[in-house]
């Protein structure tokens, strides 16, 4: 079997802050196949972003891993230097895909001046800016963004919203990486636009042989986008699976909750009582169990570890213990 | 700008935290003046000290003053005769001066340089424009020229050598309408002075440069190896003043050192601080036009109560000379033996006593008027503010400008209660002084500005200036005096001696008192 | 861009026209009376009066100003009191040096204070962010003039390295030029000896003027490379792998100096007000010691036209200084 393109395994990672230490991500567990997309589903505030920022090696000031892996195509990124990653990593085999396409983008640079940056330091074949540039335009034009010749010397405020993203994923694809993680590249976007960027997405990483990590809160894009689903609550991963199996019959008690409410649209998360808890306060054990309505006692005594009740799928919850041993 | 406490203290620091001394910035062969140049080069637009150091040296006048205490001296005239009457006055010019443009000086060009000071009629004019009217200045020849008055006026020979001679044919060539060349001469030279200014070197109240005129009239053969060579460069700050003393870029400062700059430039082996005692006195006027000054027991409460010693030996570090009276120190008319007013506590509060008796209500402060930008002005008022305090008498300070002041003293309501200032030599004779200061036909000027009216004071003054021999004036200008010092007109404080850091390469220096010792014929630059 | 700048421009004839009234109303309202002074110690109030009436002095201030607004209109600043000449001849011979000495402190400010505030905020509550707040603390509050003094004592005096004082050396005369400024001219002339000699009279009184503007423009650089620092793109960038200081000092610098920009068109009026000081103590022929002596006497004429000089130099850095921003902002050009 091929080496995972990325693996993450019991990640954890806090921040000190003003208030004390949050342990923002508690217990990560991912894997995401070669030639394949991931969806890694969680409310807002769950740590996806911190977890992105993690992989990349861009944890903010104050952050911390304490423990864990991120084995890339076989190597521990968390052991790479800061320089090692900026050469090798970042922008070259792992790309990025933001969330906001209008705020990644800085409002006083030409588009041509701000997508070249990244093939300057990743893309030493291309001697020239003029090189550059064709590589861009061929990119701008494979996304189907229209004048692609012109929009290298326009300023992003001159782009609609879908215009904006299709660069930003074309900048994603002119290094040619192994893997893109996308955060939530669609949710700023009209449904419409959404639908388009989504094709174009899975056209893509078949066609350039990319994986994806993509991150959402939104399980009606993961049913259309993604090969398999982690589920993460609380920086905590619950529960991972194939896409179709784990929606159709999710097994934690949080995804089900989550399906339960917005079956098709997970847009509000309020059909669950109670609040996700704050890392600062974080309960011990399975964070999920003060809201959960399957709790026991045990819950909050219980380290987290992942069970596979069934081939593919992994849980964490105390329901499946006596069905199966641990992963 | 004189200096402020504030600053003298950081000089003082400057000067420890500094150490021993790299800098060494003379420039060979080139006199550097930092005591500024007239705000205008005209003579007939602009008299003040600036101006006098200026003009002594580009233009030259009928008589001049040299020496300390001052002596009138012949100068382009060789001799003068007066009527018996004094309206008729006769100046024989000696012959062979030139002008900077070699054309010779002649009796036209003084009635034109008298005519256009009356024409102008500013500064300069105000000592002639009561008494001489431009027609009655002729020259019946080349070298004579006739004054008739309109009245007799004594001081009239202690002022002539205010005017100074221009070059009548080329500032006439630079007259546009009616100004009298007064645009062009601002930063020309049209004299027969000394020295000349270089063309194109004048910038405005910043500098110019001077050069020797080996034409003037009184010849060289008195200073062997004269300074061919000087530039004025107007200092505004003196500290920078001084810190160009001690590295060299600078030959003579203005003289009016902060006494506590003395010790240090003593001590400097660069230079060294003349030190003369001019005729400038220091007074602080008392309004005696209103009320609270209007009662002469509070007037004497007040001169009681100044501290003059600890004024000037602990402020003035002893750079002043005590001077009772409203006349300079050694110029004739004054009394001899006058006592004036001690500082004595004791008789101040009698004398408060019996004012407050008359209605004088230690409730109501009284104010002074200092110059901001004239430190010495608000040391004085603080002294004075302790005294009084200490007798129960509110003195509040309040900082005005000299163009504020001498707007207000237009009437004795507008006038402060009391303010300070020095009076300068324009004119050595006792009408400079109390003439001007004390007759009652001259309220509403600055000088006048106590509105002190004694009639019997008014005829004295007003008889010796129809006067014109010397010995008839004396006594009567004494008798004034005295009768003035009874009524204790104003707090008279001290007669100021001149601070002036030169440079140890400068030699032959000499002071007079007017002019402060700006004349420079007879200096020369040590190698 | 041209209709921009003309609409800003003839925006400005009316606020000149307000800071005239207001100045003429100040000047007439102090009773300072020039008349007085130009009189001499020894003139009787009938020598005043003459004065005063030749000075137009003795009319009512409407008309007074009326007159005023019917010269200005012609260009014509009238005379100074005390000098005799035109004002607009001294304001022309004398603005170059301060333009000279505002520029220089300027550019000093400028080219130390945007690093300075780069580098403390990319070291953010780190060594040099303290020390490098502590110093522009100290820049805003140190008075000029002891600042004046102790460069003056150190390296006028101690070290001898540089001039005391003035524009030139004794014994230089700066070259006729078009421009007026003696470091232009010099040049202009191929006079190297005079441009050295100028540049090293520039320094003391430069450095001295830009304490506090580079203090200013520290702070703000900082602030604002703190702000964009938060912004997504360099988020963005981090994560595409573009190194952090060309990151920094690229991307994140030109977001920052919009409000950098702002402050140093602010400055520039402040420096020409501290200009004040610093040409009085280093004796620089600007009009800083010009307006100072012309308070001190009273010279209305003077007063109004520097009023009007300064209301008009603030209005056109105003103006640059919006320019300068549609520059750096493409989003505020497509706006027009």
């Amino acid at each position: 079997m091929a080496v995972d393109t990325l693996a993450v395994t019991g990640l954890k990672v806090s921040i000190q802050g003003d208030e004390g230490t949050a342990r923002i991500l508690d217990h990560i567990r991912l894997h995401l196949a070669p030639g394949r997309i991931l969806g890694v589903v969680g409310e807002s505030g769950c740590g996806k972003s911190t977890l992105i920022r993690a992989i990349l090696g861009i944890l903010p000031e104050g952050a911390r891993v304490e423990a864990g892996e991120v084995m890339f195509e076989g190597e521990n990124l968390l052991a790479f230097s800061e320089a090692e990653l900026n050469r090798n990593v970042r922008g070259s085999r792992i790309s990025f895909i933001p969330q906001d396409p209008y705020l990644a983008l800085n409002p006083l640079f030409t588009i041509g001046q701000q997508l070249t940056e990244t093939l300057r330091w990743h893309a030493p074949a291309l001697r020239s800016n003029a090189q550059r540039r064709a590589r861009l335009v061929e990119l701008l034009r494979r996304v189907q963004l229209p004048d692609a010749e012109g929009a290298l010397d326009r300023y992003p405020h001159q782009f609609s919203g879908g215009q904006r993203q299709r660069l930003l994923i074309a900048a994603a694809l002119a290094c040619s990486p192994r893997l893109v993680i996308a955060d939530e590249p669609t949710t700023a976007l009209d449904v419409t636009t959404q639908q388009q960027i989504l094709v174009l997405l899975r056209e893509l990483v078949t066609e350039f042989g990319l994986s994806m990590l993509f991150v959402t809160h939104d399980l009606g894009v993961v049913a259309e986008l993604c090969d398999a689903v982690c589920v993460i609550y609380s920086g905590q991963t619950v529960e991972s699976g194939p896409t179709a199996p784990l929606l159709k019959a999710p097994l934690h008690p949080y995804t089900r909750a989550l399906l339960g409410c917005h079956p098709e649209r997970s847009e509000g998360f309020a059909g669950i009582p109670g609040a996700v808890p704050s890392p600062l306060r974080a309960p011990p054990g399975c964070r999920f169990a003060p809201r959960c309505a399957h709790a026991r006692p045990a819950c909050s005594a219980r380290a987290p570890h992942l069970l596979t009740p069934e081939p593919g799928r992994q849980v964490d919850c105390i329901l499946y213990e006596q069905d199966t041993v641990p992963a | 700008m004189r200096l402020t406490r504030r600053e003298a203290a950081t000089l003082a620091f400057a000067a420890l935290v500094a150490g021993p001394m790299r800098g060494h910035a003379a420039t060979p062969g080139i006199l550097v003046r930092s005591d500024g140049q007239p705000v205008n080069l005209d003579p007939h637009q602009i008299f003040d000290v600036p101006m006098m150091g200026f003009a002594l040296n580009v233009y030259d006048g009928l008589y001049r003053y040299e020496n300390n205490p001052p002596e009138l001296k012949p100068w382009l005239a060789e001799s003068h005769t007066v009527s018996e009457d004094g309206l008729d006055w006769t100046f024989k010019l000696r012959g062979g001066a030139k002008f900077h443009d070699g054309a010779p000086l002649t009796a036209e060009d003084v009635v034109f340089s008298f005519r256009r000071v009356l024409a102008i009629g500013k500064a300069p004019a105000s000592a002639f424009l009561p008494i001489l009217k431009p027609e009655n200045v002729t020259a019946p020849d080349e070298t004579t020229v006739r004054f008739r008055l309109e009245k007799a006026y004594g001081p009239f020979l202690a002022a002539i050598p205010i005017v100074a001679i221009v070059n009548a044919k080329l500032v006439q060539a630079n007259v546009k309408g009616d100004d009298n060349g007064t645009a062009w001469l601002a930063t020309a030279d049209a004299g027969s002075g000394a020295y000349s200014v270089v063309a194109g070197s004048v910038t405005p109240s910043e500098k110019l440069d001077l050069e020797r005129f080996a034409g003037h009239f009184m010849g060289w053969s008195d200073n062997p190896s004269p300074i061919n060579k000087v530039a004025m460069r107007s200092v505004k700050e003196t500290s920078t003043g001084v810190l160009g003393l001690m590295n060299g870029s600078i030959d003579m400062t203005d003289s009016y050192l902060p006494t506590d700059q003395v010790e240090q430039i003593q001590a400097s082996k660069v230079a060294r601080v003349e030190k003369h005692p001019s005729m400038r006195t220091f007074i602080i006027r008392m309004n005696n036009g209103r009320a609270p000054f209007n009662n002469l027991n509070l007037r004497k409460a007040f001169a009681h109560a100044f501290n003059y010693d600890g004024f000037i030996n602990e402020i003035l570090k002893g750079y002043a000379d005590r001077d009772p009276t409203p006349l300079p120190n050694g110029i004739w008319g004054y009394p001899k033996g006058a006592q004036g007013y001690d500082y004595d506590l004791d008789k101040a509060r009698d004398y408060l006593k019996k004012a407050q008796a008359e209605g004088f209500s230690l409730r109501t402060p009284v104010k002074i008027h200092i110059q901001s930008q004239l430190e010495q002005t608000n040391q004085a008022a603080q002294l004075f503010q302790s005294d009084l305090a200490s007798l129960g008498v509110r003195l509040q300070i309040v900082a005005d400008t000299w163009a504020n002041i001498s707007t207000n003293v237009a009437a004795a309501d507008s006038s402060p209660d009391m303010w300070i200032h020095w009076v300068s030599t324009y004119f050595v004779d006792p009408e400079n002084w109390i003439g001007q200061m004390y007759d009652s036909q001259f309220h509403g000027t600055w000088k006048a500005s106590s509105f002190y009216k004694n009639p019997k004071v008014d005829e004295l003054l007003r008889r010796a200036r129809g006067l014109v021999k010397q010995e008839e004036r004396a006594p009567l200008y004494e008798e004034a005096t005295k009768l003035i010092m009874a009524d204790c007109v104003d707090v008279w404080i001290y007669n100021t001696v001149e601070l002036r850091g030169v440079s140890n390469r400068v030699g032959g220096y000499r002071f007079c008192p007017v002019g402060g010792g700006g004349e420079m014929r007879w200096l020369q630059l040590k190698a | 861009m041209a209709g921009f700048v003309l609409r800003r421009a003839l925006l400005v004839l009316p606020s000149l026209f307000g800071l005239l009234i207001v100045t003429f109303l100040l000047i007439r309202m102090v009773p300072a009376d020039p008349a007085a002074a130009l009189a001499g110690d020894n003139a009787t109030p009938a020598q005043v009066q003459a004065i005063r009436e030749q000075m137009g002095l003795d009319q009512p201030l409407p008309a007074q100003f009326l007159r005023y607004l019917g010269d200005v209109a012609r260009l014509d600043f009238g005379n100074s009191s005390y000098s005799s000449r035109p004002v607009a001849l001294d304001i022309r011979e004398r603005l170059p040096a301060t333009l000279e000495l505002t520029f220089a402190a300027l550019l000093i400010a400028t080219v130390l204070g945007v690093p300075l505030g780069v580098i403390a905020a990319v070291h953010h509550n780190r060594w040099p962010d303290f020390l490098l707040r502590v110093l522009s603390v100290a820049g805003i509050a140190m008075a000029a003039f002891w600042l004046a003094i102790m460069l003056q004592m150190l390296f006028a005096m101690r070290l001898g390295w540089l001039p005391l004082r003035g524009q030139l050396s004794v014994g230089l005369t700066a070259p006729d030029g078009p421009t007026g400024s003696v470091l232009l001219d010099s040049l202009i002339a191929g006079r190297l000896d005079i441009f050295t000699d100028a540049l090293r009279h520039l320094v003391l009184p430069a450095v001295t003027l830009s304490l506090g503007g580079l203090a200013t423009i520290t702070r703000f650089t900082r602030a604002g490379v703190l702000e964009t620092l938060q912004k997504d793109f360099v988020g963005y960038g981090r994560a595409v792998g573009v190194p952090r200081r060309r990151l920094v000092w690229i991307y994140v610098l030109r977001n920052s100096v919009v409000a950098t920009v702002t402050q140093i068109g602010l400055l520039f009026g402040g420096l020409i007000a501290g200009a004040v000081v610093v040409e009085s103590i280093y004796d620089w022929p600007g009009i800083g010691s010009y307006t100072v002596q012309a308070i001190l006497t009273a010279d209305s004429k003077v007063m109004l036209a520097v009023t009007l000089l300064i209301g008009l130099i603030y209005a056109v850095v105003n103006i640059l200084t919006d320019m300068v921003h549609a520059l750096i902002d493409p989003r505020l050009r497509d706006e027009g």
